[in-house]
């Protein structure tokens, strides 16, 4: 079965910048001769995604994953290696594959500033050659659902950030591609905006088989909307596969979270496994992830529990741990 | 290369328009501007023929008739649109371009006639009103030297916008061309004859600009219109400035296609 949507292989990409001394005389230098600085930006990256799939992109700032994005999408020349998507190259920028696919950018607005948002959506109908019925169908759908209706008049500069977002969402989706990436989507928005963002989205994956890759900086995106990750870092990639196996992996510990009816001595829990917090009447210990159960019973029978949690460690410190020892020089891979 | 539906073309234009209303003073103020070039140009002109009846073969009827009329086919056939694709390529808000299914020079074209069309609408009305005011001076032409020194123009407005785009697209090399495209703007107004009749000047000046294709927006049309052109050589006039016209489609071509694969697409 051939549902591979997306295809990359050995995908490079070299940016070339010059370096500039600081101050006005190191300016002047810089305009007669300046040192150039070749960055590798993504080094020989190779994945594939299926048909429907929710990819999620994790990396710190600079790993490589908006560069991979933008040559994905067709913004970018790669500088060597392979990729297609939907059966196309991307920055070959063929019409028809265009109207297959689209970008969401959280940091740049496809919409005009000035103009109300229905002007830019207008403009995309004409552009992907929209026919009336389709357009005014999606139109409806996708303004129902993000709740917007009612702003589809007003200029997009004085919409608030996560109304905007909504109105990209929606300019966007109108041509109803089968592929869409996401930067950053939710970057900036307040908690009820990135929910109400995140629960479009999963909607909109499940009911469309609509393949998403995204990038986020909030790992609450990432836990919600995918099962399948893909961490990058410092251009390479460092893990593919799905959140809970990397964490398995990764952590070699759980973590246990007891309260008791009565007040217990710290140094009851030193033999247990590491303390993580302490008062009296709480404690959060790391328990290596073989002995969390044997731990578990041990607290329940010898001491005045009055509950007990079982936990795997958080995301986010994971996340950061990965990120800490890929790294490195030598790079760690983790592998699914 | 596949042309933009006329439809797309149609609501790039109306899209323009609307954004230019959304700024109303500007709109105002920039035609402020517009008075005073053709303004300053009459009382210099008026000074020099209060002591002569000729200069450098113009009347005081003539030269007057020339400041009006280039001013007019100046404001034709000009554009701005070297400075915002060079903003659009430094900023990177190129890449909403280049992810749909759009020609992005194409798409500036349209815009740049939207952008255009309204900015010399209201010129145009500034000018009437000088041209009211100097009726008595103005020169009335025959029939085949209007209809030739408007097609003219018609062509040099297409060449113009291509040759803007093609100085926008340097971006691509030389990142910022914000000073270039300044003072591009400054040559090219001097250049049409915006700010004096060319032909005053040396006749191997008046080679070189009849060669290049910045006078064919304003000076030659404005000969062409004032009667200083025969038939013959106007019809010349129109083959130069369509071949730049042609030869700058190929170059823009070139251009993009070797500066696409350089764009770096900085700051999504």
């Amino acid at each position: 079965m051939n549902d591979i949507v997306i295809d990359v292989r050995g995908l490079r990409k070299t940016y070339k910048s010059y370096r500039k001394a600081a101050g006005f005389v190191g300016s002047v230098r810089s305009i007669f001769w300046r040192e150039a600085v070749m960055t590798e930006a993504v080094q020989g990256m190779d994945f594939s995604v299926r048909k429907g799939e929710l990819v999620g992109f994790l990396g710190p700032n600079g790993a490589g994953k908006t560069t991979v994005l933008k040559m994905l999408s067709g913004i970018l020349y790669p500088t060597s290696g392979e990729a297609t998507v939907l059966g196309y190259k991307p920055w070959e920028r063929n019409a028809e594959f265009q109207k297959r696919f689209a970008i969401v950018m959280g940091q740049k607005s496809q919409l005009w500033w000035d103009l109300p948002a229905m002007e830019s959506f207008l403009l995309n109908k004409e552009i992907y050659e929209i026919p009336d019925r389709t357009y005014k169908e999606s139109l409806e759908e996708l303004t129902t659902l993000l709740d917007i209706k009612g702003l589809l008049d007003v200029p997009v500069r004085k919409l608030s950030l996560g109304e905007r977002m909504k109105a990209e969402l929606v300019a966007s989706l109108l041509h109803r591609p089968e592929v869409l990436f996401l930067d950053e989507p939710t970057i900036g928005l307040d908690v009820s905006s990135q929910l109400a963002i995140r629960q479009f989205l999963l909607r909109y994956n499940h009911e469309n088989e609509t393949t998403i890759l995204l990038t986020s900086h909030y790992m609450e995106d990432v836990v919600a909307l995918c099962k399948r990750i893909i961490v990058i870092n410092k251009g390479e990639k460092v893990y593919d596969g799905s959140l809970e196996e990397m964490v398995r992996e990764t952590s070699d510990h759980k973590v246990l979270t007891v309260t008791f009816t009565e007040a217990v001595e710290r140094k009851s829990f030193e033999l247990l496994g590491r303390v993580m917090e302490y008062n009296p009447q709480r404690v959060v210990l790391h328990v290596p992830r073989a002995e969390s159960k044997q731990v578990a019973a041990k607290m329940l029978t010898e001491m005045p529990v009055d509950d007990v949690l079982i936990d795997e460690p958080d995301i986010e410190d994971v996340v950061r741990k990965v990120f800490k020892e890929t790294g490195r020089e030598g790079l760690r891979k983790y592998e699914s | 290369m596949r042309l933009l539906p006329l439809k797309l073309g149609l609501k790039i234009i109306e899209n323009s328009w609307v954004r230019s209303f959304v700024w109303r003073s500007d709109i105002f103020f920039y035609r402020v501007g517009d008075v005073v070039s053709p303004l300053v140009q009459i009382l210099i002109w008026n000074a020099v023929f209060a002591t002569t009846t000729a200069f450098a073969g113009y009347t005081k009827e003539t030269m007057i008739s020339y400041v009006l009329v280039s001013s007019v086919f100046i404001a034709l056939s000009r554009n701005w649109a070297s400075e915002n694709v060079g903003r659009e390529i430094k900023d990177g808000l190129l890449n909403q371009y280049l992810v749909k299914p759009v020609s992005y020079v194409q798409f500036v074209m349209w815009n740049t006639v939207g952008r255009t069309m309204l900015a010399t609408l209201m010129a145009l009305v500034v000018i009437v009103v000088l041209g009211f005011v100097y009726r008595e001076e103005l020169y009335v032409p025959d029939f085949p030297h209007l209809i030739l020194s408007v097609m003219i123009v018609a062509v040099a407005f297409v060449m113009n916008i291509l040759l803007s785009i093609a100085i926008g697209l340097v971006a691509f090399w030389i990142t910022s061309v914000e000073g270039f495209s300044a003072a591009y703007y400054n040559v090219r107004g001097l250049l049409a004859g915006g700010m004096f009749p060319l032909n005053i000047l040396s006749p191997g000046f008046l080679f070189a600009m009849n060669v290049l294709p910045f006078s064919y927006t304003g000076f030659v049309p404005t000969q062409v219109f004032l009667g200083k052109m025969t038939v013959v050589e106007s019809l010349a006039a129109l083959a130069v400035v369509s071949a730049w016209t042609v030869a700058l489609v190929v170059i823009v071509g070139v251009v993009w296609r070797l500066g696409i694969k350089r764009y770096e697409a900085v700051g999504i």
